[in-house]
């Protein structure tokens, strides 16, 4: 198992390369440079071009691109044009808060979106199964942002319940943090929660129709042990792929969320660094991400072992 | 043409700003933490290093400049005490107020307002004036003195603009590159914190000496008094979000609330709203460089075929004026030059003139920017007002950056490329037009006439001279097509009803504010 860890840890690395290139070209291929945003919209060209060169953006594309290759390899991610600060320290300053976000958000898909997929494949056919699945299909199909500014008007506007947007740290007090979360994880967790339900259910069917659930019920097992212990624990593995797949896009889906509810997170940096074209920030953050990517892949693949015992990677 | 129907903030903003204020009537108390919501956040604190509006919005509450401009928008003092014009007009001698200080204690001097005139005009966005200035020296720590090449009639106005504004700033500074600066000015509010894409703290600077010359605000000057603890700019892209957070109570004040929003809250007693008008000027520049737009008379046929109150109408819901101006009226500039080629909606002309002009059916591309409503909007009514008189149409929706790259390059793909004149028009008519001078004219032909006279605008020894020459200018943008001008925005601002002393302008001005 260690072995494999390590081939697949070095294995990230040309992975890595990869995206660092690409990204890097296609930022350089898209017009539109940070030197206009900073001079402003109605600079003329002779003041935008000064601008452009006190950035250092007059430097041809493979000077810039070994500039960035070699910090790279000494672990600097470079300095951002517009942040005024280093790559690594404005990402980490961040990165706290769309993780906290994902995380919430992932508790929330974990904790409705499984029981609900468990309860309509239990309930098959009847009202209950078509009830959430009701519900799983308009929180797939609903735009997040959408649903984000709906809860907005809903919560804060209507209700006066829940803040309408802004971070509040948890030095500031565990209620008024949780608040400031609390509509953003929703919008963004209720199209995984939706996808999780309905994959939930179909891979519960799937395996309540196996030969030993049948033995399992037949030996007069109690319901719940046999659902439980037999049926979702090996409904798991398909869960288990796709819960992998659903942090990895709560993490990366934060970019709409964290700009609707003016959370100043990565997924928000990245955005506006897109918008002004900062592409130091652009690169270390798609690095980032690619890198988290690669993690929770392998993290699935790592719990697959333990999950099922058949599986082994030596 | 005005179909909005708040009443506007500018037409009393000045009677209520010179007085208002420092009104012993209305008791402003100190304290408290003003919350504003801005659309954009800035990329950079270095006023010198942008002319971006976010960055002024903020900065502009921490800096000040020598000279600034006043509610009318004209010249008026800030740090200079008084100056002196020599008789030949090559010497400006300035003297600067006594008593003032920086936010990091130290007093300021004319070292530090030469040591920030020099940082600009190495490095400043606007810094294009400062060619034509031979020296600058300090001889006294009171006095600091600008000597120039040749006579410049408007160098005041240079001076006092609030594009991209001279502030000072100390003088340690002055070797800082672009965007490496240290927020310390001597404004009346003081740098905390500022985290990019998220906001910007500040607070009250309890050494600021306000200028006892004037009574109250008065445009980027005047009496200027702290009386909130802090301010805290956030950054907040969503507008539904920055309406909900106003109604809600979580901001004090927006910068900017749709003017939908604006027509469901103006019965919301907990919030006044301050529709500005004459925001900025919404239109799009005319590519003569490619077919079919190399030829005046297709180009002719476009303008005089649109109905501008409709495209306006759609884009902002009502809230715009019509006039053909590129300055606004009651400005001493103002002219209504041009005016036979304004909103001329005769469509049977335009098809005739696209007839016998010979239009051969070219695709026109119309550039335009998602990120502002108005502008996606007044481009779709646009789009199929050409469509309805002839053309052959596409609509190209970009984001800021690529417009901006594309339209300062004559095969950037385009015919029409959509803007809005924000600050050009209101600082005046040399910021209104400087994007059409010279080779890099965004009309994308080099127009020597419309060079001369804009050289003639700069040079004109009179105000009346200058106008006669802005005139010409604003006549022959209609003329020649350079610019397609559709009307002028109004801007909707907003603020609880607990703040007291607001007077929108340019920027949201929080001296003289507080909350009760």
């Amino acid at each position: 198992m260690g072995r494999y860890i390590v081939q697949r840890v070095l294995a990230a690395f040309p992975v890595l390369l990869i995206v660092t290139l690409i990204s890097f070209c296609i930022m350089q291929l898209v017009p539109g440079d940070p030197a206009v945003v900073m001079a402003g919209p109605q600079a003329t060209a002779k003041e935008v071009e000064q601008v452009r060169v006190q950035l250092g953006l007059d430097k041809p594309f493979l000077t810039q691109l070994g500039t960035w290759l070699y910090g790279l390899l000494q672990g600097d991610l470079g300095r951002s044009i517009l942040l005024g600060r280093g790559v690594s320290q404005a990402i980490g300053e961040r990165l706290p808060i769309t993780l906290t976000l994902a995380l919430l958000s992932f508790l929330l898909t974990v904790a409705i979106g499984i029981p609900a997929g468990v309860i309509a494949a239990l309930r098959q056919n009847t009202w209950i199964d078509q009830t959430v699945m009701t519900v799983a299909l308009i929180g797939v199909s609903l735009p997040n942002f959408w649903l984000g500014l709906m809860l907005i008007i809903f919560f804060s506007v209507v209700l006066d319940l829940l803040p309408a947007g802004g971070y509040v740290t948890l030095s500031q007090g565990f209620w008024p943090w949780f608040k400031s979360l609390l509509l953003p994880s929703l919008s963004l967790g209720l199209l995984q929660m939706g996808l999780l339900a309905r994959i939930t259910r179909s891979t519960m069917l799937e395996v309540l129709r196996q030969d030993y659930i049948r033995t399992a019920r037949a030996k007069g097992l109690p319901a719940f042990k046999v659902v439980a212990k037999h049926a979702f624990k090996n409904a798991l593995i398909p869960i288990v792929t796709i819960i992998g797949i659903i942090f990895s896009l709560l993490l990366t889906g934060s970019v709409v969320i964290e700009t609707v509810y003016s959370l100043p997170g990565l997924g928000r940096l990245l955005a506006t660094s897109i918008f002004s074209r900062d592409y130091p920030v652009i690169q270390g953050g798609l690095l980032l991400t690619a890198a988290m990517f690669v993690g929770i892949n392998l993290l699935v693949d790592v719990l697959y072992a333990f999950l099922d015992p058949r599986v082994r990677y030596d | 043409m005005r179909r909005f129907s708040l009443p506007t903030a500018t037409a009393v903003a000045a009677l209520v700003a010179l007085g208002l204020a420092a009104s012993p009537a209305h008791a402003q108390k100190k304290g408290g933490t003003a919350v504003i919501a801005q659309e954009a956040g800035p990329p950079t604190l270095d006023m010198h290093f942008s002319t971006n509006i976010a960055v002024r919005n903020v900065v502009m509450q921490v800096y000040e400049q020598l000279v600034t401009r006043d509610e009318t928008n004209a010249p008026m003092m800030e740090l200079a005490e008084s100056f002196t014009e020599s008789t030949d007009g090559l010497t400006y001698t300035f003297k600067i107020r006594k008593g003032i200080k920086f936010h990091n204690g130290k007093a300021m001097t004319s070292a530090d307002v030469l040591a920030s005139y020099q940082r600009f005009a190495r490095m400043g966005v606007q810094r294009g004036f400062f060619e034509q200035v031979a020296e600058m020296t300090a001889p006294d720590a009171d006095t600091f003195v600008m000597r120039l090449k040749k006579k410049v009639p408007v160098a005041m106005e240079e001076l006092s603009q609030f594009g991209n504004p001279v502030v000072i700033i100390p003088a340690e500074q002055k070797d800082r590159e672009g965007g490496k600066s240290d927020p310390i000015g001597t404004g009346p509010f003081q740098y905390v914190e500022w985290v990019a894409d998220s906001h910007v703290k500040l607070k009250r600077f309890d050494g600021y000496v306000p200028d006892t010359r004037h009574k109250g605000t008065n445009g980027f000057g005047g009496h200027k008094v702290a009386w909130l603890d802090e301010l805290d700019f956030r950054y907040v892209k969503e507008p539904v979000a920055r309406v909900a957070g106003m109604e809600t109570g979580q901001f004090h004040i927006s910068e900017d609330v749709p003017t939908k929003a604006a027509k469901r809250l103006k019965d919301n007693k907990q919030l006044t709203l301050y529709p500005v008008q004459r925001w900025w000027i919404h239109g799009a520049w005319v590519n003569h460089a490619n077919p079919p737009f190399d030829n005046k008379d297709i180009r002719r046929a476009m303008q005089i075929g649109l109905d501008m109150e409709e495209i306006m109408d759609v884009a902002t819901d009502g809230a715009f004026d019509l006039q053909p101006g590129f300055q606004y009226p009651g400005n001493p500039y103002y002219t209504d030059a041009g005016k036979q080629f304004y909103n001329v909606k005769d469509v049977k002309k335009a098809q005739e003139l696209l007839k016998s002009g010979g239009y051969k059916g070219e695709e026109i591309v119309v550039m335009t920017l998602p990120a502002y409503q108005s502008m996606y909007d007044a481009a779709v009514v646009l789009v199929e007002q050409m469509k309805n008189i002839g053309f052959k149409v596409k609509m190209d929706p970009v984001d800021l950056p690529t417009g901006a790259a594309r339209q300062r390059k004559p095969d950037g793909g385009w015919h029409l490329s959509f803007t809005g004149l924000g600050t050009g028009p209101a600082v005046g008519p040399f910021g209104a037009t400087v994007l059409l001078v010279g080779p890099n004219t965004l009309s994308q032909k080099q127009d020597p006439v419309f060079d001369k006279l804009y050289e003639e605008m700069q040079t004109g020894a009179t105000l009346n001279d200058r106008k006669a020459s802005f005139a010409k200018l604003q006549e022959r943008i209609y003329d020649e097509v350079k610019m397609l001008k559709m009307g002028d925005l109004t801007k909707v601002m907003a603020a609880r009803s607990n703040v007291k002393g607001f007077i929108p302008y340019r920027i949201p001005r929080l001296w003289n504010v507080w909350l009760e």
